[in-house]
């Protein structure tokens, strides 16, 4: 099944939590300096986000030790341990739109700092609305972490392959770079297996920032 | 009856989706459609014969991806794709269009595609599939404005073929990289379309509103295809949730609405187009009139001149500007491009670009802040040269249709602007002197200016695409000047031809001319002043402008004017009583309370002292909190910020050629759009009292190495986000250490280690903007 998810910017709740992080504030609180201009940033971000992704659901089995997802086969020892046991997984690309990158441009000329917070928000956004695109494709509950590719030994390269199959830049305007960056900034890629039992992984923002050891999806 | 003859006379019909037809007959998913045209020519024309018979006049040719981006045998296919779309047409009335979609890649600044590549891959299309025998260029499902001028642009170029545009919008009404429809009609009909309209990504219910706000502001002929509902994929199938019943009872709404050529996208079989054509062929045909608005555009909106008045912010100027002509020769694009922003924060609605200087390439710095500014800003430019070369190649990579500052009624100047507006489309500030000077009456102006008009009008050029300035002239050399160009613009006014005016000539040779200048323009605009050059820092303008629209109806409830008028003091200025000291006011960040402490310093203080031993031991107690991880880099980035702003105040009063600690130059690498980072270290560093010259993102090997031999730089900073774009890092390191041996290398960025930083050869790595600092104060101690 394929759909174009969109959502308006207050359905998406971005995490103060979140902003803070990415800007490196890890439990520390933010000075009585920077709130204004967080705020200002984010309302400005919320002015111009257009949150858009396309998914499709489709067949997930393994093959001669390759893990098969119909569109694409990858040796990928990471995929292929996040998906065990999954028949059905979501492929989906998400973005916070070209306004959104032409935002941080113009911020980090205004000054360093607006960029930084600006991007920061960002990546708070592309992320909350991944979580948003989650609890729209199913159960979260039976839902693996997401794993993009660049993870463990995913390759970067399986990125148009994934793009292609989505139609990305069609539906969501989302394309890569020579260098296999996306284009606009602040968009994500993912595959999301659907388990046939209750999820075991607590991390919701995926293997990416994850450093668990006895991970029983590895 | 030729296909332009056609659409200009009766409905025209186009086909629907091939990818459902083809995929039912056995194209498997993935697998491009082009390649039929050579492995199974018979179902493709099959395919073309099944549209004809339902009522098609137009056929698209199987070529929507058919670019050298994705194919090697791209002759082959495109060849095949026209002769097999010609074998069907044998016994119907019927056009071929060789059909052009995206190139799968985004264009710069968004991506990495140059645009005069774009414009070449689409003219290699174009030029096959022309000499192949199609009847017209069909140019679709374009998401992206500029995407769409690379197309149409190599279309006009390389062929003469009817060129029609539809567009993808997206649910917001606008297209993914944010035009609306009243840009994308400016734009294209700038760039002399012969139709245009929509097409794909939703259904025809959708797709009304789209085609009826097309409507209000097209002059062509509106072609609308919409998909059958939106697209799901069930079982690995299509499928679309609007019947060919339902489809084709809102095509009737959509003649309604204005459209005369009307086909189908994706999912619409040939029944979707038959009853489309049974339903809508006795439906009444009327071509949309001639609108003759007059409108420039952006790649999001249009702005129409002639409602209210409208600002042109002046400041992107070199004209009696030092810092201004100072970064013009450093190819300081941030400057000039922060010139931009604020203008467009104070409520400009155009930015006029003026980049002339005797002394620099104009063309090239033009053609760059042009491109660079459509990057951070979404307003309309006003190109404003004097370089006819130099307007030309700025028209060209304009991201939609651009004000031109300016043409005049000399024989040569409207020789070099009218070719120009005709095939690049534009407005243009038509100034009103010719060989004999500028006439002294508003009588004399107003006969040149209609001079213009005319023949402007010998290129196909409406009266509505100039606007006329009758010259400010100073009011101190001639006590008549303003009384005259008042009356000029009032006779054009009266014309109907619009007016522009730069205002600040009046007040030349004048004390206080900012309130000369707001008085004038109050009163220009009550003759009917349409457009005005000012500047947008000025209060006493902004002011009068405001005023005006609050006082003359065009400001509802006067909205705007309360909201100008109720600006909050900066929330800076809450905490700023707290801050006694600039080391202080830089530790916590503050940037306006740094900058008047630093004033009040130097009255006391000699700038060195203040430099050594204010500015630089504050940043240093930041540095180190940085370091001990009890300040985050955005504290420590505002603290830069904030010395910046106490730096701008000392400088000012240092004795020249006071030196600074030495050159660096930096850059984001080849293929890598990233630079935060990089920004960041670059505000330290000039912090620390060094000159950053800044080479941006995407950096090939060759620039940063000829930025160092000729700024003589000690040292370069490169920057890397993705471990795709670290080979070109290496790349960059191996060419410098070739080509500047002595020259050291610092590397950062989020996939760096000291260990791959010393692999590909680097002399440093930077974990954090502090730690690169540190090793510039080693390298210059």
């Amino acid at each position: 099944m394929f759909q174009i998810i969109s959502a308006k910017p207050d359905e998406i709740l971005i995490g103060q939590n979140a902003i803070e992080e990415y800007l490196g504030y890890f439990g520390a609180k933010l000075t009585d300096e920077l709130m204004p201009l967080v705020e200002e940033c984010k309302k400005e971000l919320l002015e111009c986000v257009d949150y858009k992704a396309c998914v499709m659901q489709t067949e997930c089995c393994e093959k001669d030790g390759k893990i098969c997802l119909g569109f694409m086969q990858s040796e990928s020892k990471s995929l292929s341990g996040n998906l065990r046991d999954c028949e059905t997984v979501f492929v989906f690309a998400a973005t916070t739109g070209a306004a959104v990158q032409r935002l941080i441009a113009k911020n980090s000329l205004i000054s360093p700092v607006k960029g930084m917070i600006t991007d920061s928000i960002g990546s708070a956004a592309i992320e909350a609305f991944c979580d948003y695109i989650n609890r729209k494709v199913g159960d979260v509950d039976y839902l693996r972490p997401r794993f993009s590719p660049g993870y463990g030994d995913l390759p970067l390269e399986c990125q148009q392959a994934l793009l292609d199959f989505l139609e990305a830049k069609k539906h969501i305007g989302l394309a890569l770079t020579e260098s296999r960056m996306l284009t606009p900034v602040k968009s994500v890629t993912a595959i999301i297996g659907l388990s046939k039992e209750k999820n075991k992984c607590k991390n919701k923002k995926g293997c990416m920032v994850c450093n668990r050891v006895n991970c029983p999806y590895s | 009856m030729n296909v332009l003859e056609k659409i200009k006379n009766e409905i025209t019909y186009v086909d629907g989706g091939a990818g459902t037809l083809l995929q039912s007959w056995g194209l498997e998913a993935g697998v491009s459609p082009e390649i039929w045209n050579i492995t199974n020519p018979d179902k493709i024309q099959k395919m073309h014969r099944l549209y004809l018979e339902a009522g098609a006049n137009i056929i698209t040719a199987c070529t929507f991806g058919a670019n050298r981006l994705k194919f090697d045998n791209l002759e082959e296919i495109i060849t095949s794709a026209i002769a097999n779309a010609k074998e069907a047409c044998k016994g119907f009335d019927a056009f071929v269009a060789l059909d052009i979609g995206p190139t799968g890649r985004m264009l710069e600044p968004l991506g990495d595609l140059p645009f005069e590549e774009a414009v070449s891959v689409f003219a290699e299309t174009v030029k096959i599939g022309a000499k192949a025998g199609a009847d017209l260029v069909l140019i679709e499902t374009m998401n992206d404005s500029y995407e769409t001028k690379a197309a149409v642009l190599a279309a006009k170029e390389n062929c003469d073929l009817p060129v029609f545009v539809t567009n993808a919008y997206s649910d917001n009404g606008k297209l993914m990289t944010g035009a609306d429809p009243a840009a994308m009609v400016a734009m294209l009909e700038g760039l002399g379309v012969d139709a245009l309209g929509m097409n794909c990504s939703m259904g025809p219910r959708q797709m009304l509103e789209v085609a009826a706000e097309t409507a209000k502001y097209a002059s062509v002929p509106i072609i609308v295809n919409p998909n059958a509902g939106l697209p799901k994929m069930v079982d690995g199938k299509s499928v679309f949730d609007v019947d060919a019943e339902e489809f084709s009872d809102i095509m009737c709404e959509i003649v309604a609405a204005g459209a005369t050529i009307i086909g189908g996208c994706c999912g619409t079989t040939p029944e979707y187009i038959r009853k489309t054509v049974e339903k809508t062929r006795n439906l009444p045909f009327t071509l949309p009139e001639k609108k003759n608005k007059t409108v420039v555009s952006s790649y999001t909106h249009a702005v129409e001149i002639g409602n209210a008045p409208v600002i042109i912010g002046e400041r992107i100027n070199p004209t009696g500007k030092k810092l201004f002509k100072e970064a013009l020769r450093r190819n300081d694009l941030n400057y000039i491009l922060g010139e931009g922003v604020s203008q467009h924060k104070k409520g400009v609605s155009i930015l006029d670009v003026n980049v002339g200087l005797p002394e620099i390439d104009e063309k090239a710095m033009l053609t760059s802040v042009t491109a660079s500014l459509q990057a951070v800003s979404d307003l309309p430019l006003q190109i404003d040269t004097v370089d006819y070369d130099a307007m030309a190649a700025a028209m060209r990579i304009y991201n939609g249709k651009a004000l031109i500052n300016s043409v005049n009624g000399k024989a040569e100047s409207m020789a070099a602007v009218f070719p120009l507006i005709k095939k690049y489309g534009g407005c243009a500030i038509a100034v009103t002197l010719d060989e004999n000077g500028i006439p002294e009456t508003a009588e004399g102006r107003v006969a040149v200016a209609e001079k213009i008009i005319a023949e402007a009008a010998k290129y196909g050029i409406g009266k509505n695409e100039i606007i006329v300035d009758p010259l400010a002239m100073a009011v101190s050399s001639d006590m008549n000047s303003a009384n005259v160009t008042l009356e000029a613009v009032r006779m054009l006014n009266a014309k109907g031809i619009r007016t522009s005016l730069g205002v600040s000539n009046i007040s030349f040779g004048l004390p206080s001319r900012a309130d000369v200048n707001a008085v004038f323009y109050t009163m220009a605009m009550q003759c009917g002043l349409d457009c005005a050059i000012i500047n947008p820092h000025s209060d006493e303008m902004m002011k009068a402008w405001h005023g005006f629209m609050a006082l003359t109806g065009k400001d509802a409830n006067c909205c705007d004017y309360i909201e100008f008028a109720s600006k909050q003091t900066p929330a800076e200025a809450k905490t700023a009583a707290s801050v006694d000291t600039l080391e202080n006011a830089i530790v916590k960040g503050l940037k306006e309370s740094a900058y008047n402490l630093a004033c009040e310093a130097l009255k006391t203080v000699s700038p060195l002292d203040i430099i050594d031993k204010m500015i630089i031991p504050a940043l240093n107690t930041v540095g180190r909190g940085f370091e001990a991880k009890t300040v985050y880099l955005p504290q420590l980035l505002m603290s830069a910020e904030a010395a910046g702003r106490a730096f701008e105040a000392v400088k000012a009063a240092m004795p020249a050629g006071e030196s600074k600690k030495g050159r660096i130059v930096i850059a984001t690498v080849k293929g890598d759009i990233h630079d935060i980072g990089k920004n960041i270290v670059k505000t330290l560093l000039e912090n620390y009292g060094y000159e950053v010259i800044d080479l941006g993102k995407d950096v090939a090997p060759e620039k940063v190495v000829e930025a160092a031999k000729t700024s003589g730089a000690k040292l370069v900073g490169l920057s890397a986000l993705m471990t795709t774009t670290v080979p070109a890092m290496e790349e960059t390191i191996k060419l410098l250490r070739k080509e500047l041996p002595e020259c050291k290398v610092t590397v950062g960025g989020a996939v760096m280690t000291a260990e791959y930083a010393a692999m590909i050869g680097a002399d440093n790595f930077s974990p954090d903007a502090m730690h690169g600092v540190r090793y510039a104060e080693e390298i210059f101690n």
